[in-house]
């Protein structure tokens, strides 16, 4: 009885450091970039360059908070995928190229959208 | 450099969990013991090949396995029909010159698996031996008097009680009247909940070991 209640006591420990980290992280910043992310669509098809560079800016110093937390918990190629994603745009909006911006974006949006998805409980993830 | 430090963390992970699923799953490799080694191989392996992989979910499948391991150990411990369902139960296939081909059939053991089992435990015909039973960690047992000039076993100890549980299923199956039983354990002044197990010998005595 005394290894079963060690061994609950343990699950319980990992399983509450998981759902901590999805509730107060990965959820709330998905929720973030899905939110933002789509308001510099906007921004881009206005080209407004000046508040678009400092929207991503803003965004990439956030992603790089993060990950710091991520990184443990969620597959490297993903956030692998994130970084350089999130590089390209913003070289592309330095550059003012609203195609590739645009494009990029909707990468942007579909990486997080899929980390969501990877990491969240359910009957299509189990299976 | 980080797979060995990976393969560091993660066996003493292992090491760990199996000190915790204890000796028993060390020893023994009942069905479910096999699957659960396979499964603990196969996840400390993953997040040391794969890199990309973090460490956490190799852990957390460790940490559920062990979990499900100890929970399953101690209902099977706790519980006759839970032990029926996970472990089985050990079969009789021969008995004094009758071979329980139902049992064969059921288990898809033949003959020369039979044969090769005895030849390994040191007979070679069935006249030297009284019993052959395949138990639930698929090993062989053999009971068989010690020289051909020995007495021979007329028949194995049937379990009247185990864990405190009267073994109804044996008691009907042997013809074991449970009266028997009862006026067996009230000349010893034990009540049934007290022996953790009592079994009827080949002379028909009743036999009780206290907790």
């Amino acid at each position: 009885m005394r290894m079963v209640v060690i061994s609950l006591i343990i699950l319980i420990l990992i399983i509450g450091v998981w759902a901590w980290v999805y509730y107060t992280s990965i959820g709330p910043v998905t929720t973030y970039y899905w939110d933002n992310l789509t308001g510099l669509t906007d921004v881009v098809r206005n080209e407004d360059w000046e508040r678009a560079s400092k929207d991503i800016a803003v965004y990439t110093d956030k992603w790089y908070e993060a990950k710091k937390l991520w990184v443990f918990f969620v597959n490297q190629k993903d956030l692998d995928n994130i970084d350089s994603s999130i590089r390209q745009l913003g070289v592309y909006i330095e550059n003012k190229e609203k195609i590739l911006a645009q494009a990029e974006l909707e990468h942007l949006i579909v990486l997080f959208y899929v980390i969501d998805e990877n990491e969240c409980l359910t009957i299509e993830n189990i299976f | 450099m980080i797979v060995a430090v990976r393969a560091i963390i993660l066996y003493t992970i292992l090491l760990i969990s199996m000190r915790i699923m204890g000796k028993g799953d060390l020893g023994e490799l009942q069905p479910f013991d096999l699957v659960v080694s396979l499964m603990l191989a196969e996840l400390a392996v993953m997040p040391m090949e794969d890199l990309d992989a973090p460490l956490f979910h190799g852990i957390m499948a460790t940490v559920v396995i062990m979990f499900l391991q100890c929970l399953i150990s101690y209902v099977s411990l706790k519980s006759n029909t839970a032990r029926k369902i996970i472990c089985g139960v050990p079969s009789v296939i021969y008995d004094h010159g009758r071979f329980n081909v139902k049992d064969m059939n059921r288990l898809r053991i033949n003959m020369n698996d039979i044969l090769g089992q005895m030849r390994l435990k040191g007979y070679y015909n069935f006249e030297d031996i009284d019993y052959l039973i395949l138990e639930t960690n698929g090993d062989v047992s053999i009971v068989a008097p010690e020289s051909k000039t020995a007495k021979r076993v007329k028949r194995i100890p049937i379990a009247t009680i185990l864990d405190g549980k009267i073994m109804r299923n044996n008691l009907e199956k042997f013809d074991i009247p449970i009266d028997k039983l009862e006026n067996s354990l009230k000349k010893e002044k034990l009540r049934y909940r007290d022996v953790l197990y009592g079994f009827i010998d080949e002379n028909d005595k009743f036999i009780f070991y206290k907790r």
